[in-house]
């Protein structure tokens, strides 16, 4: 894995390495505490009721959307914050 | 088409094809290009946590409430929102302490703790046995369901098969051979199955395929695609209720079932061994942290579609919808698609029970079977020798022992309530490790009492509101224990514990277990105190996210001959494997193998750690600390002994400076007292010799006045010359006052410098132009030796003159009286000048040198009274004061010959130009 921060100048420009798994840390727990609150009652009650989105169960489209946000940022947190320098241990 | 023999040959062509992959994947290892290194097999392996449970089960539990089937795959992806956090750190840790299952990793962590490993695998094999019972369940009522095409009947209108014709009897003696061929190559449980792992993630993309080929066949090929569905469904309002709402089942449930699945995705024994043992790299976490949960969105998406179609397609409840995602596509006549479904559904179950196999076979054998052997004085006298084979053989029999137990389980409990919930309290069995495993890796303060009180209130609580009641529903005890409660006692019902009911029993049982369990976890570990191995251990575990590269620390394990720990490490690994790893860190490490040298620490330590590989971390420390002699001595305790010790020693240390300081401070005292005395002395001696000065012009001048005043007779040059003593007199004493005020004014600081640039040249010249007169009056030559580019220099004109003309007074008075001759001269010495007023007098005494620059101080003169002393004493000294406010020194030296240097030195101005 010679997968240096150097070579990619995404990650360079996000900041020092050593920051970067501080960084990781702080958008995973919040994201975590975002995420946990839109899994929970009352806020996913929120999507239930008879009505219909794009023709389909508004919770069920609702439900899928969050999940898949939810996936989104974590795809973002883990692999566009900048990550720490690939240890050889 | 569908007929037996058509489902047998295509059941034993996929689980081939599933020994084909697992052989070629070990291949591959063997030959050192493991594929192994990837994330997506990574990832794909986690995938095992979707069982048969989650491939027939999901679409019965959305059949009967919507959407509740969802919380158990949204937990996982929180959990993994915080990989850094959870999963990457318990990779981490286990790498570096060759971790082998979840019982050795909270055994290893509090103090590598026999009985907790142990206690860890008997909840393992009571919770998760069932489980593995379930999937052959499931491989069995696929199956039977399957051949009955083109019928559509339950299994359990069919009765019992018999044992010989079971799809599961033989599924599960598959699944033993494929576990022993593929995980137990190794004595080494901490390295990687990786035949075992490809051919899961193999199974991970069929179960996906296969659901994802049912959900579009039953969307767009049944019906006429999402919209069409809901909407059909939407009109049967036994049916539409289950998609508008998230809490069919109560949101008390919702909840749990999202915290349950938040715990089991770390804590059930094969997503552990998947998610922690087989993880070759933790890089791999940080992509498997997407991945997974995008794969479990995928295989979620159509379960609500399935439920609805079975529901639409068998409106009259004839068929279970843990079935749907067969029989839909049997009832439709699409056989390539329901035998899809079914090689899917094997898929989904194998997988789970391979992975389950070989993580409770480890445990098992290295957490139960191992500790008692070793405890047993006959196992120790007989089996002396090599114990790798016999290792191999408990770990195979273990596999073999699980999958027939679970088998048995199955037939006994049958159709029984027991087995269909059994999901869920599997579940909550495995939720019961996560307070000593999270607590463990975030909570220094966890100890081993406490995780022992913890784990065993819980389960105990799971046990009697969950696993007790549902074999009362079963039949197997009697019902007035769920109704009235145990002897009546209506406060102990299992179902409303203390009176808490209006929740479902899940959030029931999920409540009291974990408030037992973490009170119990936390309090006991408040009141215990931790042994110095579950301090060293704990701090290992906890610290591991602050410094992720941390090596292992070396621990003082006592010592031992090299020769018999090799001997140890012989008679578990094997005598290849010993040899060489001992070998290959001895060259690594530099460290002497001599069998009869004292093994160093590290090399004890690193026995210890290739034999928690193979028996487990509890198992490994009792076997090293059989051979070795001495009390374990952690790390921390040293660091503490060292740590009082230096503290000590910088006490004294400090002392010491303080003493030292105290010494300086008196002697400095003493001097400056010495000082104060001498001065005061010499206040004393300066008023005498100012008045012994004052009193010699005034008596001469007193003489003169009363010869002057009784003899008003004298006349001529007799008065005259009384006179003119008056008047030299007077002038001397002015002078002398002058030159007193002069210089106490210069040392109070109080007189004004003019500090300036000055030509040296021009100065010296006006100073000898002014002083000449005084020289040609004593009849005494006076040269002015002048070298070209003299340097400026930066003082004060006047006192800078004042300087010179006292200097060649000084030296006209002490000049040969018949050829006097004075030569000034100045020379450049670096970034100083150099200025002598040279006189060919009778020189000055050596101890005389320093002297006569002090106040009132006369050279050659001495204390006679013949010899009148010829100045007022005072010259020298303001020469003195002057010279070293310009930052310069003025001292006396004698040539060779006679005479004296009267030298000084002055800075050179750095400015050149006048100002």
């Amino acid at each position: 894995m010679v997968d240096g921060p150097a070579r990619d100048p995404e990650r360079r420009r996000a900041g020092a390495p050593e920051r970067g798994a501080s960084r990781v840390g702080a958008f995973s727990v919040s994201l975590f505490l975002i995420a946990t609150l839109l899994f929970l009652p009352p806020l996913v009650t929120l999507g239930e009721g008879p009505a219909d989105l794009f023709g389909l169960p508004r919770i069920f489209v609702v439900l899928f959307a969050v999940w898949i946000g939810v996936v989104a940022m974590i795809y973002l947190i883990a692999e566009r914050v900048d990550r720490p320098a690939p240890r050889d241990d | 088409m569908l007929e037996g023999w058509v489902i047998f040959i295509a059941s034993v062509a996929y689980l081939g094809l599933l020994f084909a992959i697992a052989f070629w994947g070990d291949k591959r290892a063997d030959a050192g290009r493991s594929i192994l290194n990837n994330p997506y097999i990574y990832a794909l392996s986690m995938a095992v946590y979707c069982t048969s449970w989650t491939f027939y089960g999901s679409v019965g539990r959305a059949a009967t409430s919507g959407l509740d089937f969802l919380p158990i795959y949204l937990g996982p992806t929180l959990v993994l929102v915080l990989w850094p956090f959870v999963l990457e750190k318990m990779v981490r840790i286990s790498a570096e302490n060759r971790i082998t299952s979840i019982a050795d990793f909270i055994a290893s962590r509090y103090g590598k703790s026999i009985y907790l490993g142990g206690l860890v695998t008997v909840i393992v094999v009571v919770g998760i046995l069932p489980y593995i019972a379930l999937q052959l369940k499931a491989v069995s009522t696929s199956f039977t369901v399957l051949i009955q095409y083109p019928e559509i009947v339950m299994p359990r209108h069919l009765g019992r098969v018999p044992l010989f014709q079971d799809t599961a009897f033989f599924v599960a003696l598959i699944m033993a051979l494929f576990a022993i061929l593929f995980g137990t190559r190794h004595i080494d449980a901490s390295e990687h199955h990786e035949g075992m792992v490809i051919a899961v993630a193999f199974e991970s993309i069929i179960k996906l395929l296969a659901f994802l080929a049912v959900g579009f066949y039953v969307t767009y090929g049944v019906f006429d695609g999402f919209g069409d569905l809901f909407a059909k469904g939407n009109a049967v309002p036994e049916i539409s209720h289950l998609f508008h709402q998230v809490g069919a089942g109560g949101y008390a449930q919702w909840s749990t079932l999202l915290v349950l699945s938040m715990f089991a995705i770390v804590c059930l024994p094969r997503q552990f061994q998947v998610g922690v043992v087989e993880n070759v790299n933790p890089d791999h976490v940080r992509k498997a942290a997407w991945l997974f949960p995008l794969y479990l969105i995928l295989i979620n998406v159509f379960v609500l579609p399935i439920a609805i179609g079975g529901l639409l397609q068998f409106p009259d409840g004839g068929v279970d919808a843990d079935t749907f995602v067969l029989t839909v596509a049997m009832a439709n006549q699409n056989e390539g698609m329901a035998l899809f479904a079914y090689i899917g559904g094997l898929s989904a179950a194998t997988g789970m029970l391979i992975v389950a196999t070989i993580a409770l076979s480890t445990m098992v054998c290295n957490d139960l079977v191992v500790p008692v052997l070793l405890r047993m004085r006959w196992f120790q006298t007989r089996f002396t020798g090599d114990l790798s084979a016999f290792l191999l053989f408990v770990r195979r029999s273990a596999i073999l022992f699980v999958l027939l137990l679970a088998y048995t389980y199955m037939r006994l409990i049958g159709e029984s309530y027991a087995l269909v919930t059994i999901g869920l309290v599997s579940f909550a069995a495995a939720a019961q490790f996560a307070p000593s495993l999270l607590g463990g890796i975030f909570w220094k303060g966890g100890t081993r009492a406490g995780a022992m009180t913890g784990l065993l209130l819980g389960t105990a609580m799971w046990f009697y509101t969950l696993v007790l009641p549902s074999f009362a529903r079963s039949g197997w005890v009697d019902m007035s224990l769920i109704e009235l409660g145990p002897f009546g006692i209506e406060y102990l019902k299992p179902y409303a514990l203390f009176g808490l009911s209006g929740i479902d029993h899940l959030s029931h049982s999920l409540f009291w277990s974990m408030l037992v369990n973490i009170g119990g976890f936390v309090w006991v570990s408040l009141l215990s105190r931790p042994s110095d191995l579950e301090q060293l251990q704990a701090g290992e575990f906890v610290q591991k996210l602050d410094s992720p590269g941390a090596k292992p620390v070396t621990v003082w394990r006592g010592s031992a001959p090299v020769g018999e720990l090799k001997a140890v490490l012989r008679r578990f690994l094997g005598d290849d494997r010993a040899g060489a790893a001992l070998a290959d860190f001895a060259a690594r490490q530099g460290l002497n193998l001599d069998p009869r040298a004292e093994a160093a620490p590290a090399l004890v330590s690193f026995a210890e750690r290739q034999l928690a590989g193979v028996i487990g971390a509890a198992s490994a420390q009792a076997v090293v600390a059989s051979v070795t002699k001495g009390e374990v001595v952690s790390t921390e305790d040293l660091m503490r002994i060292l740590d009082e010790t230096s503290q000590v020693i910088e006490y004294s240390h400090e002392l010491e400076e303080k003493s030292k300081a105290l010494e300086e401070t008196t002697a400095e005292l003493r001097a400056a007292n010495e000082r104060l005395k001498e001065l005061d002395r010499m206040k004393d001696n300066f008023i005498t010799t100012v008045g012994h000065e004052f009193r010699t012009p005034l008596t001469s001048i007193r003489a003169a006045g009363e010869i002057l005043s009784d003899n008003p007779a004298l006349r001529g040059p007799e008065r005259d010359r009384f006179y003119s003593v008056v008047v030299a007199e007077t002038q001397r004493l002015t002078r002398l006052i002058d030159q007193l005020l002069d210089l106490s004014k210069m040392e109070a600081g109080n007189l004004k410098w003019n500090m300036i640039s000055l030509d040296l040249g021009a100065v010296m010249e006006a100073a000898v132009a002014a002083a000449s007169p005084l020289a040609q009056a004593e009849g005494v030559r006076l040269d002015l030796d002048l070298p070209g580019g003299l340097p400026r220099v930066r003082a004060d004109r006047d006192r800078l003159i004042q300087v010179l003309v006292n200097l060649i007074s000084n030296a006209v008075k002490f000049c040969d009286p018949n050829d006097g001759h004075i030569r000034v001269t100045a020379m450049v010495d670096g970034d100083m000048v150099t200025v002598d007023v040279i006189d060919n007098g009778p020189g000055v005494a050596p101890g005389e040198r320093d002297r006569i620059f002090e106040r009132f101080q006369q050279g050659g003169s001495g204390e006679t009274l013949t010899n009148k002393p010829k100045g007022t004493g005072l010259g020298l000294a303001i020469c003195r004061e002057i010279v070293e406010r310009f930052g310069g020194k003025v001292w006396v030296e004698a040539p060779p010959g006679q005479g004296s240097v009267f030298r000084f030195t002055l800075p050179t101005s750095t400015t050149d130009a006048a100002d």
